[in-house]
């Protein structure tokens, strides 16, 4: 037992390691899921079932849209509960089981544990998404089927039975295959990470997770006034209220546009420029809270 | 021990909250540009629609409290309770303008279902008053469309459809011509719109102009999505129009043998139909056999 | 270099706006490299504040602590420390065998070089047998043996070990003992924090006593318990006669302070009834 045995136990230095990171995100990601966070599942079967039956109508067109608003709103909603709920459970239940000192003793920084706690629910959230946009994707394609052959048994009467078929054919078709519900999917797991940095970075000074949920819940619902309050407040007053505006604005994320759920549904398009953007956005602020985050939580005191 | 990072979180804050701010006003200028924006929400909104429904919509559930709202207006019109539906129909469409569907079933709900039914309400015994019921829905259902497009400016269906309310419902065939062809002016409208402007003219007594119509078609391309148009009908109305308007011989389209108002008409033999021959059944949507050019 | 030195080690805890707690007040100690350190005091006296000023938990108010010359600030003074804290609670849903490779890893501990090392310190907690069930099933005993394990896992050249003993059986009270031993023999430092004062005078070198923040006493534990004025000596297979004369002799001599059979402790008895131990 003379012989060192961890590679590193004689250096100098300790580098941030990437490794360690993954060790606490894989830990993290294995607690969330022991506390059955995996039962969202069932939910979400269940009102992708409910949709598609309860929503059956006179047009085609408008039954598909109420199936894929209702998919698509629970993916946006369940996500984004994950996302607070889950992580903001994940500090303050380390200090409470004192799990934190085992692992905040050992050679690790602060900022790869808080990081590994993010890494982890981002990668766990970003699974869950996928998950639900393969289930959503199988259920859209099913209706897709049943829809068309409905469309080409009979058809509306009119002079030009053949081409409305045909146009009500490919109204489906452009609706069940859009390719923006990808990205409009793609952008909601962005907002699911803001959420998630934004929720550690609270939790960092919030007393209990009850707390901390009920800032993320409350910074939530205000994201989306923020849009509306950008516009009517940028355009008056002086300097001073502007910097005091922004300094507000700063702490609650617009996620208005990556939302849009129920743009692209009604046929709009994403263009690559918005979407990579929106992206990016989501990235820098997602990071410039963590940075925030990291530096309460350096200085908290266990 | 706070004291020790309070003036870094705020160094970070001050630097990055205009970057913030600034970035999210690009953002929403390519929103814009995308044509993305939702409807907004104003207090018009909010006087049409129930508190919850008005906090479902600010909450982000603005689609699906539209299906339902929708759903409802359906419910109505089985109920055929119209008074109860129209204001319905009206709060879908100010809650997600861009939804075409709602406009076309909406306007196809006011002008050809509900004056139909009003115009034979047993209950309203004096028939005037009927009729004058019946024309209310049709102007309803044309304004409807009317603001749909001015909502939708870059639809084909809107303009395609406006026309064809005019033409069966108010027989207004020139001005249903105009309208179908500013829908036929979008490349991506199909090939039964453009007929509709021939068809539209023929029925408002404007042969000349319908009749120069099929020969513009008839002379232009006939790849791509044309290669499914009716040439045979159109040949058949361009040759009826022509012998209407007696259109003399050295300026029809086809050659003068195979017009019967003319002395050297040939007629061509007829070909007796062949009993093993079953023509096989077409699914709706195939494409058509192409006609030989003649 | 000392393994651990603390040069006015203060700390200062806010309460409410204005009054301000001294848990530590100018603390200076050294401990040695390869000693057993014995931290003791009542409740509130700073043991805690200590262990987590030197595992940088905590920053220091004023002065500094360093752990073999490194500030204890850094993360790097960490790569040659292990803790087991009081009342250690792990992932309750892995098991023995897990817990010592998500810590190993943790420390960058990896590969064969970690299976290997994570068999090792089962057997020598003596939790083989045990390495597949999780951690909810484990007794008091079994968590504390764990939590050793893990402490070892990164084989680090300091040890601190706060309450060891705590709700352990006697047997494992005595297997935690022969460890802390075994340890030392090893050139390990450790410091132990602990309220069993029996078990602190069998395995410590030297103690030092805390009491609201400041140190009342260090040194060496044989030093500070002998009674420098007295002399023991223990005989067997003397008759009566002999027990008086030689009685009588101390008494010319200086002062019969007692003459009695020498006891045997609690502890060996017990363990002549129970028999056996777990860490070998």
């Amino acid at each position: 037992m003379s012989t060192p045995v961890a590679d590193i136990a004689d250096q100098e230095t300790l580098s941030f390691s990437l490794a360690r990171v993954w060790v606490i995100a894989t830990n993290t990601m294995t607690e969330v899921i022991r506390q059955k966070v995996l039962y969202v599942f069932v939910i979400f079967t269940l009102v992708l079932i409910g949709a598609s039956s309860f929503f059956t109508q006179f047009s085609f067109t408008t039954e598909l849209k109420s199936i894929i608003d209702t998919c698509l709103g629970a993916i946006k909603y369940l996500t984004a509960l994950i996302a607070i709920v889950g992580t903001a459970m994940l500090l303050p239940s380390e200090i409470e089981n004192r799990t934190i000192y085992t692992i905040l003793t050992k050679p690790v920084y602060r900022i790869e544990f808080l990081l590994g706690k993010v890494v982890g629910m981002s990668v766990l959230l970003l699974i869950v998404t996928a998950a639900m946009s393969l289930l959503f994707g199988a259920v859209l394609f099913v209706k897709e089927k049943t829809l068309i052959a409905s469309a080409l048994q009979g058809s509306v009467g009119g002079a030009h039975v053949s081409d409305q078929v045909q146009q009500a054919v490919a109204a489906i078709h452009a609706q069940a295959r859009n390719p923006d519900l990808l990205k409009a999917i793609a952008l909601l797991f962005a907002q699911s990470v803001i959420l998630v940095s934004m929720t550690i970075m609270v939790s960092t000074f919030a007393t209990s997770s009850l707390f901390s949920i009920i800032i993320m819940l409350l910074v939530y619902f205000c994201a989306p006034l923020s849009a509306v309050a950008h516009e009517v407040w940028s355009a008056q007053g002086s300097p001073l209220s502007h910097a005091g505006l922004m300094f507000i604005n700063f702490f609650i994320p617009d996620l208005s546009s990556m939302t849009l759920v129920d743009d692209v549904v009604v046929g709009k398009t994403v263009s690559m420029a918005f979407f990579w953007s929106t992206c990016g956005y989501a990235a820098f602020y997602s990071l410039v809270v963590f940075a925030l985050g990291t530096l309460i939580f350096q200085e908290k005191e266990l | 021990m706070w004291s020790r990072y309070w003036w870094k979180a705020l160094l970070i804050i001050l630097v990055f909250s205009p970057v913030k701010f600034y970035w999210e006003g690009d953002i929403r200028q390519l929103t814009r540009a995308s044509g993305l924006f939702s409807a907004g929400f104003n207090m018009d909104m909010r006087g049409k629609i129930t508190q919850d429904a008005a906090v479902a919509v600010l909450g982000g559930f603005r689609g699906i409290v539209t299906d339902f709202m929708w759903l409802d207006a359906h419910n109505d019109w089985e109920k055929r309770q119209w008074f109860r539906m129209k204001p319905k129909l009206d709060t879908v469409v100010l809650l997600q303008p861009h939804f075409l569907d709602y406009w076309d079933i909406g306007a196809w709900h006011m002008a050809w279902n509900i004056s139909y039914d009003v115009s034979v309400n047993t209950a309203e015994p004096r028939e005037a008053f009927r009729l004058k019921e019946q024309r209310h829905w049709i102007d309803e259902g044309e304004k409807f469309l009317r603001e749909a497009i001015a909502n939708n400016p870059d639809s084909w269906l809107l303009y395609f459809k406006l026309g064809w309310l005019l033409d069966q419902k108010k027989q207004d065939f020139k001005q249903a011509a105009v309208y179908f062809r500013k829908a036929a002016e979008f490349p991506e409208a199909p090939t039964y719109v453009r007929r509709q402007i021939g068809h539209a003219l023929t029925k408002g007594g404007m042969k000349k102009e319908a009749l120069e119509h099929w020969k513009k078609i008839w002379n232009g391309p006939r790849t791509g999505e044309n290669q499914y148009e009716l040439w045979d009908r159109i040949e058949a109305w361009i040759r009826e129009l022509e012998m209407q308007l007696k259109v003399p011989f050295s300026e029809r389209t086809f050659p003068e043998n195979t017009y019967p108002d003319s002395s050297k008409y040939i007629q061509p033999p007829k070909t007796p139909p062949n009993p093993t021959h079953t023509t096989p059944a077409q699914p709706a949507f195939a494409p058509r056999p192409k006609t030989p050019k003649k | 270099m000392y393994a651990v030195e603390t040069k006015d080690l203060t700390k200062h805890f806010r309460v409410g706006l204005k009054r301000k707690v001294i848990a530590l007040d100018h603390l200076n100690l050294q401990v040695r490299e390869g000693e057993v350190y014995g931290l003791l005091g009542p409740n509130g006296s700073g043991k805690s504040t200590t262990l987590k000023l030197v595992l940088g938990l905590h920053q220091p108010t004023e002065g500094e602590a360093t752990v073999f010359g490194r500030s204890s600030e850094t993360v790097v003074s960490r790569l040659h420390v292990g803790l087991l804290p009081e009342n250690p609670y792990f992932y309750r849903y892995l098991n023995g065998e897990e817990t010592l490779r998500f810590y190993g890893r943790l420390c960058r501990v990896t590969g064969p070089k970690l299976e290997e090392k994570i068999n090792e310190l089962l057997e020598l907690v003596g939790l083989s047998q045990s390495r597949h069930r999780r951690l909810a099933g484990y007794s008091k005993g079994m968590l504390q043996r764990i939590g050793l394990a893990q402490a070892m896992i990164h084989d680090p050249k300091l040890l601190l070990l706060d309450e060891p003993t705590a709700g352990v059986d006697p047997e494992g009270s005595i297997d935690i003992r022969n460890l802390i031993i075994k340890l030392k023999k090893m050139g390990k430092t450790v410091i132990l924090c602990s309220h069993l004062l029996s078990q602190v005078q069998d395995v410590c070198d030297r103690i030092s006593i805390l009491r609201y923040g400041k140190m009342v006493l260090e040194g060496n534990v044989k030093e500070l318990l002998s009674k420098k004025d007295q002399y023991q000596f223990v005989g067997s297979g003397l008759t009566e006669q002999d027990k008086k004369a030689i009685e009588a002799l101390i008494a010319s001599r200086g002062k019969l302070v007692s003459a009695s059979h020498p006891t045997s402790t609690l502890e060996d008895l017990y363990m002549e009834s129970v028999g056996g131990t777990k860490i070998i």
